[in-house]
């Protein structure tokens, strides 16, 4: 073609020449950068990510390309698709002109594909003018963070009028080209739009545009090349890589504290004191945050005031990756983690809930890394004073309320469920209760406990107990980093399992649920009571009256029930089963659940936000207008009962153990007749 | 810089657990749970951290058969760098003077810059040893210690006095300082900690070992009888749920002319 740029010296350079020094000056300039971001990797320990190829492809199709999480941020989520998708397009066309400076007209393919680019091209445009529209004067407040002192939006902002400068100049270089060859084919609407505007200049003039808007073209997009691996657009090239090697664990297993075939024991290091200590994928992580904060957004402990962010936590790690070996300086050492500015009391903050990372695009890790950072801390002595005594009463009497076991309420011993301690071993002993410490320590989730036992012992489901061989699961202990106490805790709990050989095991506290599903070894299938009720009042074996008064009800999913359990609608199925009662959801319900404040250890931490997790989910539950709020947890219960009781809610807002609920609506026919029988 | 702390082993009276039991006329210690006396916690917590920040070498001893190597043990996983286990007196029990004569025999064989005691022992409510000690050494001694450092030359120690005064000290050493609580917080000691200290070897010092001759002109300490202290009249225990209690509470601090209104 007559006009192309290839035809016409620029800046005293051929096309060709001009555009093959600002190719080698650009991609020179990126791979370095690259180099050096990439080479952080090399420094983090091992990680094995690569397994199961297959299933992380299908994985990085639904929630790399198809990107289903962006829904929840509905919003966000259409301005990032389309901009996204519409770059896929124009990515094409970036190509062409890169060619176009070699072979003049190559960028010319015909009118579909123009109408294509100049559809995504539009779209592309007005989205990043709404996103423009939306940072500077709508200013979600997720965009800013009271634990980062600097604020990531003037980035944001560079990057939505970088591309529109990209679209305006390449529309800019067909308008010119159709102002002068007018009748050409396959031309594109939007340049035969703005062509128009563009009579009446002269035949060189126009070239001049032509040719400037062009060359502008290209260095904004070698220049936008350049810039990714800077900031925070560095996931536009590694958000798809991170989602296909992210975790493909179950969601409550931990990462393990020893590699395999090596001994816990033996280990020179425990968990993660300096940032090289993470590993590869954990850097990855902080290089591909795209501060979008939906982390944040959910975190329970940065909502009531704690100072945990997990958005905080990824930028100052990256910030510290970053100081730590500079693109055109010397590498450095190995850091202290604590560097970053990232505090003990934001890692002591995280309750281990998961709702950052139920959340996060692009699948960053946080409760490993918290976990491993722990371990290290635990390891030199470093734990809140007020988590020593648990513990140590966890070492000494198995269980964090340093009670004796002559204490344990002796519910378990009852004709209902009878103790199968002394069972002949080699001989099954059926379905076997596993209480946890709160069932057996704490008087309130006694009772929760008990009601369970009472539904199966309506339903005539056997039960037994080992209650007085039972140790605490050692599911928190593990969570805060006492590797060593919950290895002691699972192998006492393991011993006995091993030589009862139950046929399944079932538990009414959602830690000890994940921890013999994912933290224990041995093959049992593990089941939570509400799994139980619900199958019971399916089957009929449980009758609900239906002369009660209607109510209607709310459920507070709790995290290790719901968000690591993937137990949701056997509860909403449960619950909607029962005559008059109505199910009325928070706005945060299933896996956007908001953590109550933590089982177990957690008890015992004072929490360092102005609020109270439990009190902050508490008000979700009364915007409902439920009279009663249902959980299946003895801690959700016990930390939502106390907000209510220290809030003086108790008359707005009952708190119940959902299997106390149940109970309580069984028809009386139903009782008699058990009694009869038994009579 | 050495130093040396002085264990006990007491029993774990965590929670109010019942420990102690009438039998007879006599009251007997009725516990399989024995932990480190908590103010001996600190003392190695103490003597960790000197020897942290100015170098040198710690070491924990504690008085008595096998079982008191697992305070000895602990103390270890702390970052204590050695142990002696030393064989008690005959039928020494309780007794500080042969206590304090045992550590004695301790102190000069290993020759220690500072001797860091609990300040009392939770279990007898002792807190004699330590005065004892230095007395014995003719060394100084600083009782209830709630801050203790080392400028190079001299150790600076804050200590308890009368009527809630605290008071700073410049000694030099050799030293004898018994630790009250507040003088810092332990570190948590991790299972893995003591599993790795599980296998140390602790030597058993006796007599001779550390060249101690018999305790002359010793008067022995005669336990006449021990028994809980009975109860005292003016004590009442309200009954009822949480709620009635509560009531009572207020009835009897309105008759007690607590409210004016």
């Amino acid at each position: 073609m007559n006009h192309s740029p290839s035809a016409h010296p620029f800046l005293g350079l051929s096309g060709p020449w001009l555009q093959t020094i600002l190719m080698v000056l650009a991609f020179g300039i990126f791979s370095w950068t690259l180099y050096r971001r990439l080479g952080l990797l090399r420094r983090g320990k091992r990680a094995k990510r690569l397994d199961r190829p297959l299933h992380r492809m299908a994985w990085t199709w639904v929630y790399g390309i198809l990107q289903i999480r962006q829904f929840k941020y509905p919003v966000a989520g259409v301005l990032h698709m389309i901009i996204f998708f519409g770059f896929l397009l124009l990515l094409l066309r970036s190509c062409l002109l890169m060619l176009e400076a070699y072979f003049g007209g190559v960028s010319e393919v015909g009118a579909v594909y123009a109408w294509m680019k100049d559809a995504a091209a539009l779209a592309v445009f007005l989205a990043c003018l709404f996103a423009l529209f939306r940072r500077v004067f709508l200013r979600p407040s997720r965009y800013s963070d009271r634990l980062l002192p600097e604020h990531h939006s003037g980035e944001a902002l560079v990057i939505l009028i970088w591309i529109l400068a990209i679209l305006g100049s390449d529309a800019m270089f067909e308008a010119a080209g159709q102002a002068l060859l007018p009748a050409e084919e396959g031309a594109s609407p939007v340049a035969a739009g703005l062509s128009g505007y563009l009579e009446g200049m002269g035949q060189a003039t126009l070239l001049q545009v032509r040719l400037s808007s062009f060359w502008l073209h290209n260095v904004l997009v070698l220049g936008l090349l350049c810039y990714l691996p800077l900031g925070k657009h560095f996931h536009v090239l590694l958000a798809l890589p991170n989602v296909f090697l992210a975790n493909q664990e179950p969601k409550g297993k931990l990462r393990e504290a020893a590699e395999a075939g090596q001994a816990f024991e033996d280990l020179e290091q425990v968990g993660v004191g300096k940032l090289f200590d993470l590993n590869w994928k954990d850097l990855l992580d902080f290089l591909t945050c795209t501060h979008c904060g939906r982390c944040t957004d959910q975190c329970p402990a940065y909502a009531t005031g704690a100072p945990l962010s997990p958005r905080a936590f990824t930028l100052q790690g990256r910030k510290l990756a970053y100081k730590s070996q500079p693109i055109w300086k010397q590498t450095n050492g190995n850091p202290d983690f604590w560097e970053s500015g990232f505090s003990r009391d934001g890692l002591w903050s995280c309750t281990t809930c998961g709702a950052c990372e139920e959340a996060c695009p692009v699948m960053i890790e946080y409760v490993d890394k918290f976990v491993d950072m722990r371990r290290f801390q635990m390891e030199i002595g470093e734990v809140p004073e007020e988590l020593q005594k648990p513990l140590q009463s966890l070492e000494r009497r198995g269980n964090p309320f340093g009670k004796a076991r002559l204490r344990a309420h002796p519910f378990l011993n009852s004709e209902k469920v009878p103790l199968v301690s002394d069972a002949v071993a080699g001989e099954s002993v059926g379905d076997l209760y596993f209480a946890d410490s709160a069932a057996l320590y704490e008087p309130r989730a006694n009772q929760a406990a008990v009601a369970f036992l009472e539904l199966a012992h309506l339903a005539e489901h056997p039960l037994g107990s080992a209650w007085s061989k039972e140790v605490d699961s050692g599911h928190d202990a593990r969570r805060f980093g006492e590797e060593g106490l919950f290895q002691e805790l699972r192998d006492r709990n393991q011993s006995w399992l091993t030589s009862l050989q139950p046929n399944s095991v079932v538990v009414t506290d959602p830690h000890g649920l994940n921890a013999l599903k994912y933290d224990y070894s041995q093959d049992l299938p593990v089941l939570h009571a509400v799994e139980l009720v619900e199958l019971w009042l399916q089957e009929g074996r449980l009758q609900v009256s239906n002369h009660q008064e209607s109510i209607q009800v709310s459920f507070h999913d709790p995290c290790y029930l719901g968000r690591r359990g993937g137990i949701f609608e056997p509860v909403r199925r449960l619950i909607s089963s029962l005559p008059k009662v109505e199910l009325v959801e928070m706005e945060r319900n299933r896996s956007w659940s908001f953590c109550c404040g933590g089982g177990s250890l957690n008890l015992f931490r004072e929490e360092l936000g102005q609020q109270r997790m439990a009190q902050y989910r508490l008000a979700m539950a009364l915007e409902t207008g439920a009279d009663l709020l249902l959980t299946a947890c003895p801690y959700c219960l016990l930390n939502l009962e106390d907000a209510a009781k220290s809030s003086n809610l108790q008359s707005w807002l009952g708190v119940q153990d959902i299997c106390e609920f149940v109970l309580s609506r069984v028809s009386p026919e139903n009782t008699h007749e058990k009694e009869g029988v038994k009579a | 810089m050495k130093v040396m702390v002085c264990l006990k082993q007491v029993p774990d009276a965590g929670e109010g657990e019942a420990f102690l039991q009438q039998v007879g006329e006599e009251v007997q210690v009725a516990c399989d749970d024995w932990v480190l006396n908590e103010w001996d916690g600190f003392a190695v917590e103490a003597a960790v951290h000197l020897i942290e920040e100015h170098g040198g070498e710690s070491m924990a001893v504690s008085i008595g058969d096998e079982a008191v190597e697992g305070v000895l043990r602990r103390a270890l996983a702390m970052g204590v760098d050695q142990a002696w286990r030393l064989q008690p007196d005959s039928n020494s029990a309780d007794d500080s003077m042969r206590l304090a004569h045992s550590l004695m025999g301790a102190a000069l064989t290993w020759k220690p810059d500072l001797i860091i005691c609990g300040a009392m022992a939770s279990d007898s409510g002792n807190g004699l040893v330590p005065g004892i000690l230095a007395g014995k050494l003719q060394w100084p001694f600083v009782a209830l210690a709630t801050g203790l450092k080392w400028d190079g030359k001299s150790f600076l120690v804050r200590h308890e006095i009368h009527q809630g005064m605290e008071s700073l000290e410049k000694i030099g050493a050799p030293l004898v300082v018994s630790a009250q609580s507040g003088l810092n917080q332990p570190r948590y000691v991790s299972i893995r900690g003591i599993r790795r200290v599980a296998k140390r070897e602790i030597p058993m010092k006796n007599m001779a070992d550390l060249s101690l001759s018999p305790l002359q002109n010793h008067v022995e300490l005669v336990d006449l009888k021990r028994r809980f202290p009975p109860s005292g009249a003016h004590a009442e225990i309200l009954q009822g749920s949480p709620q009635e209690q509560i009531s009572q509470v207020i009835q009897r601090m309105r008759e007690q002319g607590v409210f004016t209104s």
